[in-house]
């Protein structure tokens, strides 16, 4: 259960004075769909870029699958780095012909893996006429075409409208469904959250958080209250011992609990006081709230 | 070999470039020996002379000097060769599929051997050209046809092969420091048309070193043909190919080839 798909020991490097990636130590297990998430600069893609055999690190290392020769694990992993990149003149179905003589793999799923991008029909078309969301749909297509182990996916919807953005969502859940794992670098927070089961937050090249995805709103929980009379409300809670923090904006308040007090308990207690709330929503926190102070704290 | 090859050639298959470039090297391979032909026909009806010769009576497509006056003149357009291989390895800086040929599985060596594997593949299909063409002139012009007049001095398209491989890596090796395709043309260009022409005559006649002089990267590859047109005007006859002026190119070739996989691996592909 605990296998480890990458492990990456002390890894840095640095362009001229920037450091971009400082001693990062990193785990990344098994069938995880994994997030990797930062603001522009904190080293993502330079880190992706070294465990992809693109950039020479300065120092440490980092083992795929176990194995020594890094050149046999690439063949097991299926990847895109910052943005599509093929041949543009060449169709998309030539461009995969390419890939799969590079990886020695042949075209067999060609036909499968363009049809679960939904491209089949615009095979023979050429890249450079695709839409950005079709260069993105070809680019997984690709990256799946040998049929990986490890898909590694970095900002794979950048760019790209609502619609497309859901679409790569649906593809990656689909992909991860299907046992593989994925490491996803994006700093769309609440892509992240959708479609990963663990992640870490780099900052200036450093690791500064890392957790799963479903205990981040494990003892914290946050009700968002609205009524006629906002001041008493306001005043109602401040007086609780349960509340850990408030926030009021406009004609809603947010107050944050501990995750043993459900919503129940205080309308209770505000009823006691004459106050009958008339919007209550229960959320968890969310990934971006946290990312935002974790980043802010660090 | 073959698959590295192969991708190569998939990679080229549709691109504009190659083959107007291929069609460039058809049409300048096929225009200059029936320009010089026409110039001979045209200098022997004047009733001129070329030096001690009679234009007609000049050996230009004869066995055996046939092999050094194409593969001579024919060095002269290997630029365009070079072209192909500064574009293909420029464009792969471009696109960025430098980066994502490896990502895909492709190791660093192979890349540059994948590259080494089409300069080899033109070197040999210009050089089999030349070979062909060779033929196809001694037989129609030459007055001697027999097998030990056709091959004597047939080594020239030997140095020729190696003028090739050596001039191409070179392109490489331009192609891969600069990345950028219209730089690397640019200069290259510019430095074998302007830049080394004005140094090699300050080594040749002003210092008075013709064989440094030969030796500067791209004088070296064409010193290896020495040039076949001087006998006729000066009977002073080279046939064979320069020993030491060989080694040199050599030594450039290995060295081009060394740098080409050593900048590779140093280098972050990002």
């Amino acid at each position: 259960m605990n296998e480890v798909v990458l492990s990456i020991k002390g890894l840095s490097k640095n362009y001229g004075k920037v450091q971009a990636v400082k001693q990062l130590e990193l785990e990344i297990p098994k069938g995880s769909v994994f997030g990797l998430l930062g603001p522009n600069g904190s080293g993502k893609t330079t880190t992706l870029g070294m465990v992809l055999g693109v950039v020479n690190p300065v120092a440490g290392s980092f083992r795929w699958f176990n194995e020594n020769d890094d050149v046999l694990a690439r063949k097991r992993i299926g990847a895109i780095l910052e943005r599509p990149t093929f041949y543009p003149y060449m169709s998309g179905w030539d461009n995969l012909d390419l890939v799969s003589r590079l990886r020695s793999c042949g075209m067999d799923r060609a036909k499968d893996v363009l049809e679960m991008v939904g491209l089949y029909e615009r095979k023979d078309d050429k890249f450079k006429g695709y839409s950005l969301g079709m260069k993105q749909r070809l680019a997984i297509a690709s990256a799946m075409l040998a049929d990986p182990e490890v898909l590694v996916l970095d900002e794979p919807t950048n760019g790209l409208d609502p619609m497309g953005i859901a679409e790569i969502r649906d593809l990656i859940r689909n992909i991860a469904a299907g046992g593989k794992t994925i490491i996803l670098a994006s700093h769309l927070l609440d892509e992240v959250q959708k479609v990963c089961t663990d992640f870490v937050i780099l900052k200036n090249g450093k690791k500064i958080h890392s957790g799963k995805v479903n205990s981040i709103g494990a003892n914290t929980r946050l009700i968002e209250l609205g009524c006629s009379d906002m001041n008493a409300l306001q005043s109602a809670l401040n007086n609780m011992n349960q509340i850990k923090s408030l926030v009021r904006n406009n004609d809603l308040i947010q107050v944050s609990l501990d995750a043993d007090v459900t919503a129940e308990m205080l309308c209770k207690s505000l009823a006691e006081k004459g106050i009958f709330p008339g919007h209550i929503i229960t959320r968890e926190k969310n990934l971006e709230e946290l990312f935002l102070q974790i980043v802010n704290e660090n | 070999m073959f698959r590295l090859l192969k991708i190569e050639l998939f990679k080229l298959r549709k691109t504009r470039f190659f083959w107007i470039l291929i069609g460039l090297v058809i049409l300048a391979f096929s225009i200059l020996p029936i320009g010089a032909k026409l110039w001979l026909d045209y200098m022997t009806s004047e009733n001129e002379t070329i030096g001690q010769f009679m234009p007609d009576k000049l050996p230009i497509f004869d066995f055996y000097d046939i092999w050094q006056n194409l593969t001579w003149v024919y060095s002269g357009f290997s630029v365009l060769a070079a072209f192909i291989v500064l574009i293909s390895i420029t464009s792969e800086y471009s696109y960025t599929t430098i980066r994502q040929n490896i990502i895909d599985g492709f190791n660093r060596n192979e890349f540059i051997l994948s590259k080494l594997c089409l300069i080899l593949f033109l070197s040999v299909i210009f050089t089999i050209a030349v070979f062909i063409i060779g033929l196809a002139l001694g037989f129609a012009y030459s007055p001697v046809t027999d097998v030990a007049s056709i091959f004597a001095h047939a080594d020239m398209l030997l140095a020729y092969f190696i003028h090739l491989l050596t001039f191409l890596s070179f392109s490489l090796l331009i192609g891969l420091l600069l990345k950028r395709s219209g730089l690397a043309i640019a200069l290259l260009v510019f430095y074998i048309y302007f830049i080394e022409p004005i140094i090699n005559a300050i080594i040749r006649f002003e210092m008075e070193l013709p064989f440094i002089a030969s030796s500067l990267p791209y004088k070296a590859t064409q010193s290896i043909i020495p040039n076949p047109f001087r006998k006729y005007v000066l009977s002073e006859i080279r046939y064979t190919i320069p020993g030491p002026e060989m080694m040199v190119c050599l030594v450039y070739l290995g060295l081009y080839v060394f740098a080409s996989f050593y900048v590779m691996k140093k280098r972050d592909l990002s």
